[in-house]
């Protein structure tokens, strides 16, 4: 298991925000890509999950024998990140009980409730989510990128908004996704990037590339 | 591959019943429909009160309190998406065609439902030819409406992206839906004038293709339009 990522580019209109940009991630280890506010960390984690498409370049992602794009690559990545919102009028469980059928997976309620327990959010699952503060809306996000069991994971910012026990809980999902498949963090803190980064990609300002 | 056509329907349904569920507690689509079809309805009876239409002029009253009112919330199908930011959680958890499968579903039962809330209200405030084929009046509403919901849906995904998304999607869908519209008001028109089932088969007809051809051209065109 393994993504190659080969002369990257993302320009939006004339700004230029990756350029040339390669890279590979692999199986068992923790990548964490870090750089200034607008050096694209989050353009890389839409790129990889398909979410936007590159301008030029290539994103590869090796399972196996088979090798896919990140659209078809889809179903096994989770992705937590500011641009996940969720339905303000439904709770937190009816939520995961939607994108759980969408993806086609047979869940029962228990197992979805248990994974609300596992980001500490059972108590609240049915309260409409519209009601959430910003750290149950972001544990929801990462019981949401979960929900498939997913083999690469994507984790923007991941500690935001986030108390002592969401933190822990974070540290624990990077931890077991590690030996499970691939898991990347974009930040900007320097001890997180002492902390995950086994490999770490330093983005220069705007549109220099990686440093 | 039965399997996968099975969990694509399963995918598509659970769409529809989340947007269900949320308009159902929000009542957005419903309140603007609703309020749209009864103010119109209640200007056009107090307006020709006094006189005795035709079939054709009941047919178009008819077919424009029905137009206006579903261009008033369909336009929402995909903008709410958006504008919510739920879309990205969308495109990552179903293939394109599942997502457009689960609007169009959504928004052929909004109409439906909007024609059983319009057509009874229409019956009982205006005053209506005698002799009207009304199972034919019904089958051809239906038709039309799934044409209109059909076309409203794929045009709603274009414009999700753009400004003045909201006012855009009428002036757009005009064009595309004109022949349906013209259609609709001619087999509507002939029904309520009390026609038989062979009076309106060629309107039947135009507007079935017309449905398949724009379901499917949706289909196919539908992944450009939600993963650009």
């Amino acid at each position: 298991m393994r993504i190659e990522i080969k002369k990257l580019a993302k320009s939006y209109r004339r700004k230029k925000v990756l350029r040339d940009l390669s890279w590979q991630l692999e199986k068992g280890k923790s990548y964490v890509v870090t750089g200034p506010n607008g050096s694209g960390k989050s353009t890389l984690l839409r790129l990889l999950s398909g979410l936007e498409k590159m301008t030029a370049g290539e994103i590869v992602f090796y399972t196996g024998e088979m090798t896919a794009d990140p659209i078809t690559m889809r179903g096994s990545i989770g992705l937590v990140s500011p641009d996940i919102q969720f339905y303000g009028q439904l709770s937190p469980l009816e939520n995961l009980t939607f994108f759980a059928a969408l993806r086609g997976l047979n869940r029962s309620r228990d197992s979805l409730e248990n994974l609300l327990t596992g980001v500490q959010l059972a108590e609240d699952r049915h309260r409409p989510v519209g009601a959430f503060s910003s750290g149950m809306k972001q544990r929801l996000r990462l019981a949401f990128a979960l929900l498939h069991e997913p083999g690469f994971l994507f984790l923007d910012e991941p500690f935001t908004n986030l108390d002592r026990a969401g933190k822990e809980l974070v540290n624990q999902i990077i931890a077991n996704q590690v030996s499970r498949g691939i898991v990347l963090i974009a930040t900007n803190e320097p001890s997180e990037v002492e902390r995950f980064g086994q490999d770490i990609l330093q983005l220069a300002p705007r549109s220099m590339g990686p440093g | 591959m039965g399997r996968i056509f099975y969990n694509s329907l399963r995918g598509a349904w659970a769409l529809v019943k989340k947007d269900l569920v949320d308009e159902l507690r929000t009542r957005y689509a419903i309140t603007t429909m609703g309020l749209f079809a009864l103010t119109t309805l209640v200007m056009v009876s107090f307006s020709t009160g006094i006189f005795s239409l035709d079939a054709g002029l009941h047919a178009a009253f008819l077919w424009i309190i029905i137009f206006f009112s579903a261009m008033s919330a369909l336009a929402r199908s995909f903008i709410k998406e958006e504008e919510k930011g739920t879309a990205a959680a969308l495109r990552l958890s179903a293939p394109p065609e599942i997502i457009f499968t689960g609007k169009l579903l959504y928004n052929v039962l909004l109409l439906l439902g909007l024609v059983v809330v319009v057509l009874p209200l229409y019956l009982f405030l205006m005053n209506l030819p005698p002799g009207a084929n009304y199972a034919l009046v019904i089958l051809l509403l239906f038709s039309g409406t799934a044409c209109l919901a059909g076309a409203t849906t794929i045009l709603a995904a274009m414009i999700s992206r753009a400004g003045a998304k909201n006012s855009l999607l009428p002036v757009i869908a005009f064009p595309v839906l004109l022949p349906v519209l013209l259609t609709a008001i001619r087999g509507t028109s002939i029904a309520l004038a009390g026609g038989k089932a062979g009076g309106v088969s060629a309107e039947l007809t135009f507007l079935l293709s017309y449905l398949l051809i724009i379901v499917t051209a949706s289909l196919l065109l539908f992944p450009f339009v939600w993963e650009d």
